[in-house]
């Protein structure tokens, strides 16, 4: 493929890839790399559903063209879910036990969204885990439960 | 979806940024944070030729962060919304932009643009744009034929349109040190995070221009100051702006933003904004108000 070289970290992995300039970071993430929770939605920065961590804050990958990410770190929900995180754990049971999903489309961005919340603000209002869900498009649950499952799994971190 | 192909440059110094930006002028788009840019490119309501990614210019110094100057308070370009809604310094002398850094889209947004993107994009929904006109700021610009200092009513020209030519990078943003000793904001937006459909900045200071400064955004054709509004606002303190007074400012808004408003609802709306941030003003000013 033509392009330039992109060297990055991905999912704690060093990472060479030769990169078409107008490819974004969620296309290499999916296409290329096979990290599949990285879900396309709209495409153009609005529904959310592409979140990743860039250098530990959460990003949107269809708004990053791919070679704007040299040098940088990048995470998945895979590497999220599969290290030792109490947070993200205590999430997914959360999820699981309020019906925080349907069809899990934008559960894992919004997994994701609710993770880097609880981590600067561990006992947040329902006002605030809504404002910070502000970016993410869920057309199933109608937020309640997803409100009630990110509360519950504060309570739980945060008794 | 993809962007239209172009050529991708990656710079690794201001002055390899400044060199290529005279190349390649007209047909180039700088990459700060591409919030904006990407998705415009990837609707391909933006086809530039060359897009020069500015990643590589984040170690430079003044370009990222905060530089207290003489008197002033210097905000690189390359700053990020979410550092600017945090920080501290910034919260203490020029409280207006951290607030209004908070009301730029949602967080994940707010995770990678820039206060230098935002401002040079000069969208007229936006909020950096009210607040730096408010503040009566200035713009650092930057080309390989030097630098120059813009005030803000000079740099907005319109909508998506600044005084900065093809060849001239944004540098960074300059806010006179506690230029204003009280502000209010108000946004009027579909949810949180939407494009502003009717917003407005007031702040007050014995400093500025007038004393009282209002801008309006989202509901007009381009951000723009509404001076008859400011005038009724500092003809008293805000702890004796009656509801009457407040009516007078809101119909004096109208009044004077009706060949610019987008439709008669908005224009509505704008006296609405006007009038809410004028009352927040007043709140965050009370004893005990809002910080």
């Amino acid at each position: 493929m033509s392009g330039a070289e992109l060297s990055f970290t991905v999912n704690g992995a060093a990472t060479r890839l030769q990169v078409a300039p107008r490819l974004s970071l969620a296309d290499v993430l999916r296409e290329e790399l096979g990290l599949t929770s990285v879900h396309v939605g709209c495409g153009h920065g609005v529904c959310g559903a592409c979140t990743v961590l860039v250098d530990g804050v959460t990003m949107r990958a269809c708004t990053h063209l791919a070679l704007s990410l040299q040098g940088r770190t990048v995470e998945t929900l895979e590497a999220v879910a599969d290290r030792q995180d109490r947070r993200i754990a205590a999430l997914q049971a959360a999820f699981l036990a309020h019906g925080g999903l349907q069809c899990g489309f934008c559960t894992p961005a919004v997994l994701l969204t609710a993770h880097e919340l609880l981590g600067h603000t561990p006992r947040p209002s329902r006002a605030e885990i809504r404002m910070a869900l502000s970016g993410n498009i869920c057309r199933c649950t109608g937020y309640g439960p997803i409100v009630d499952a990110i509360e519950a799994a504060a309570q739980e971190l945060a008794p | 979806m993809t962007p239209a192909a172009f050529a991708y440059l990656r710079p690794n110094s201001l002055p390899e940024a400044l060199a290529a930006l005279s190349e390649h002028g007209d047909e180039a788009s700088l990459l700060a944070g591409g919030q904006s840019l990407v998705p415009m490119m990837m609707l391909r309501m933006a086809r530039p030729g060359v897009v020069i990614d500015l990643g590589g210019l984040r170690g430079e110094a003044g370009l990222d962060g905060l530089a207290a100057a003489e008197g002033a308070i210097r905000l690189g370009a390359l700053t990020r919304h979410r550092w600017l809604e945090q920080d501290p310094q910034v919260a203490r002398h020029v409280p207006a932009l951290a607030h209004a850094a908070g009301w730029v889209a949602t967080p994940a947004i707010r995770n990678a643009g820039t206060l230098g993107g935002a401002l040079a994009l000069a969208d007229a929904a936006a909020e950096y744009p009210a607040v730096v006109l408010a503040l009566a700021g200035h713009l650092h610009l930057a080309s390989a034929r030097g630098t120059r200092r813009v005030a803000a009513e000079d740099f907005f020209l319109g909508p998506m349109q600044t005084d900065a030519a093809p060849e001239e990078m944004l540098l960074a943003l300059e806010i006179a040190a506690d230029a204003a000793t009280g502000f209010g904001f108000c946004e009027i937006a579909e949810r949180r995070g939407d494009y502003a459909l009717a917003g407005a900045v007031v702040v007050r200071g014995p400093g500025l221009p007038g004393g009282v400064r209002v801008a309006v955004f989202g509901a007009t054709e381009a951000t723009c100051l509404a001076p008859d509004a400011a005038r009724l606002l500092a003809e008293a303190p805000p702890g004796d702006w009656s509801d009457a007074r407040l009516d007078a400012v809101a119909a004096a808004a109208r009044a004077e933003l009706a060949d610019l408003a987008l439709d008669p609802w908005r224009l509505r709306q704008a006296g609405v904004a006007v009038r809410r941030a004028a009352q927040d003003l007043a709140a965050r000013a009370a004893p005990g108000g809002v910080s």
